[in-house]
């Protein structure tokens, strides 16, 4: 049994899984791996226990149902044609205006992300229905690769999202009162990215064309029936998901199983369902499930031994010896979550970052909350900043050939949006009512 | 050797596919509790604990349905320009030092614990229903074997591009 000091610890940790993770092997075994060998070195054979424990418990936890749950629910909505028919009707509605199209993208980004909680599925639902059309009526690629990407990326942050689920667990939160919590911070970053998009193209007219008329040209009662007939399925499986959580009638994963029978009720009165793809959309439930649990659990073993070597204090020595105070403290965890959000999953940083620094909120005089919802809204960069940016991914990889889109071109497209998402941060810094105020509404908040 | 792995990947494929209905089952067992408790207002006692038992079911077959398709997250900034032996390289010192520690020491805890309940007879606590444990332990134990066999195939073929320089 070795015996060095808590500091050596630390950046043994901090080492060896920054090499393994940079080495490209899988980022949840270097995180657990790295934990079970410097457990076995130090605490001995008893870390097989704690590894037991503590695996065990991330499987039988039962706030991480809601994740099976809410992958199929998008899996199944992503084949549902529901973001055709929106696009249909906001195309009828916004197109004359210069910049509508990539409004309505971002609109109808909002609409999803409140209706399921992954990015792949908004993100590659955007890019099939919303890339092409604007691309072909003249909008610069930047502004429309952007405006998918950003308006994508909301459908992890609005809830339902499965990364407020893993939040949850992470940081001994309510996984109700987070979802409450996030509603307005998404909404907040939605009206900033349209905000931007309407200036943008008003000072610009080229990069954002209006629609020509002809192609708009209905009267205003088809127009609005087709506006109703796309909008009130996905708000009637919003209002019942949300709205069981927020009255306290269901719990947070009871809301994602009815959710999941919603979304295929849905998807079969669109007339979109069939075998196919509900056999599709089981195993890419199945895969997604299998590698954020996998972290999950390598993650929630390694954070233990972390602790039980007391590695914790000297995080805290380090976070409260930052000078400037609380807010001094506040930037340096929120850029090095922006930094490691570059390189790392989501889930990666949630369940390392998380738990070591949440608990410390109370030191620093924050609100565990606000604390920990700001980690939410810092972490949509995480989706956007290149190299390691699953929303470019998927944009370019859904992306048709044809339309010619490069990797350049959406990091250049995204960039604003990084931008905004930071003047989102600091308006929820001056502001935290805005995130604080709704979880207080909820009834029965204790779940 | 090469059926072997065929076999492997076959067996995960074929379990995983069927594994993944069990999120049917999920929705289902939520939709009888929720129906139990707001339209017969008799809540279940089982509905809980055999949710949790399922959840932790998906979550290990999903572990190994996830490294047959390779869906396991790997940050490919440099990752990406190594030549194919470099990245078997890679992954062979990852699966040996990393994964079969933690994993495979995890497998070997749980088939040693559930043997041991399976033997004398104990029930599960962690459902209220009492289901005895042997069911919920044999599956973990099939889905923990089912992902060390999946790393093992894998591990294999990286040897074998590491020393011949082409896949197997």
């Amino acid at each position: 049994m070795i015996e060095l000091s808590p500091e050596v610890y630390t950046l043994i940790f901090v080492v060896a899984i920054l090499i393994g993770v940079l080495a490209g092997y899988n980022i949840a075994l270097v995180i657990g791996g790295v934990g079970a060998i410097v457990g076995f070195l130090t605490v001995g054979p008893l870390v097989a226990t704690l590894a037991n424990m503590r695996i065990s418990a991330m499987l039988l936890n039962y706030n991480m149902l809601a994740i099976p749950l809410f992958t199929f629910m998008g899996a199944i909505l992503a084949h549902s044609g529901i973001a055709d028919k929106l696009y249909g009707a906001l195309h009828m509605w916004l197109g004359g205006l210069r910049g509508g199209l990539a409004l309505g993208t971002v609109l109808i980004g909002t609409l999803l992300a409140a209706c399921l909680g992954v990015v792949q599925a908004s993100v590659s639902m955007l890019t099939v229905v919303a890339l092409g059309p604007m691309l072909k009526r003249g909008y610069s690629k930047e502004l429309a690769c952007g405006s998918v990407c950003a308006g994508g990326t909301l459908g992890i942050l609005i809830p339902p999202s499965i990364m407020l689920v893993v939040l949850g667990p992470a940081t001994g939160l309510s996984v109700g009162r987070l979802f409450m919590g996030a509603v307005f911070p998404g909404l907040l970053l939605s009206a900033l990215y349209c905000g931007y998009i309407i200036i943008r193209s008003l000072i610009n007219p080229r990069i954002a064309p209006a629609a020509p008329i002809e192609e708009r040209n209905a009267p205003i009662l088809i127009k609005t029936r087709m506006l109703l007939s796309s909008l009130v399925p996905p708000m009637v499986l919003i209002l019942s998901v949300l709205g069981s959580i927020f009255f306290g009638i269901a719990t947070v994963y009871e809301a994602a199983g009815v959710g999941a029978a919603a979304a295929v009720l849905l998807s079969l009165s669109y007339k979109k369902f069939s075998w196919q793809v509900l056999k599709h959309s089981l195993r890419e439930t199945l895969r997604i499930t299998g590698f954020v649990m996998l972290i999950t659990c390598c993650a929630y073993f390694t954070v233990g031994i972390f602790m039980y070597l007391r590695c914790g204090v000297v995080i805290k020595d380090i976070i409260l010896a930052i000078p400037m105070g609380r807010w001094g403290a506040f930037a340096a965890i929120m850029l090095t979550i922006f930094i490691l959000g570059m390189f790392i999953d989501w889930v990666g940083i949630i369940m390392i970052i998380a738990p070591i620094v949440v608990p410390l909120t109370p030191v620093l005089g924050f609100n565990q909350l606000w604390f920990t919802l700001m980690i939410c809204v810092n972490l949509q960069m995480a989706f956007l900043t290149p190299p390691f940016a699953s929303a470019i991914f998927v944009c370019k990889g859904t992306a048709r050939s044809e339309l010619g889109i490069t990797t350049m071109d959406i990091i250049r497209g995204v960039i604003p949006f990084i931008i905004l998402i930071i003047v989102g941060l600091g308006i929820c810094i001056l502001f935290p009512q805005i995130l604080l105020w709704l979880p207080d509404k909820m009834i029965r908040s204790s779940w | 050797m090469r059926k072997v792995l065929k076999a492997i990947d076959t067996i995960t494929g074929t379990v995983g596919s069927l594994s993944s209905w069990l999120v049917i089952a999920m929705v289902i067992v939520i939709l009888c509790e929720v129906i139990a408790r707001y339209v017969f207002n008799s809540p279940t006692s089982w509905a809980f604990g055999s949710m949790r038992l399922i959840g932790g079911v998906i979550i290990v077959f999903g572990w190994a349905y996830a490294q047959l398709h390779n869906a396991h997250i790997r940050v490919d900034i440099f990752y990406t320009h190594f030549s194919a032996r470099k990245k078997a390289l890679v992954d062979i010192l990852g699966s040996i030092m990393f994964f079969f520690p933690l994993i495979g020491g995890f497998t070997y805890v749980v088939i040693s614990r559930e043997l041991d309940l399976l033997l004398t007879g104990q029930v599960l606590t962690s459902s209220f229903w009492f289901s005895p444990s042997s069911l919920y332990g044999l599956v973990i134990m099939l889905g923990l074997t089912l992902t060390c066999l999946q790393f093992a195939a894998q591990l294999i073929r990286d040897i074998y591009t590491l020393a011949k320089g082409r896949t197997i």
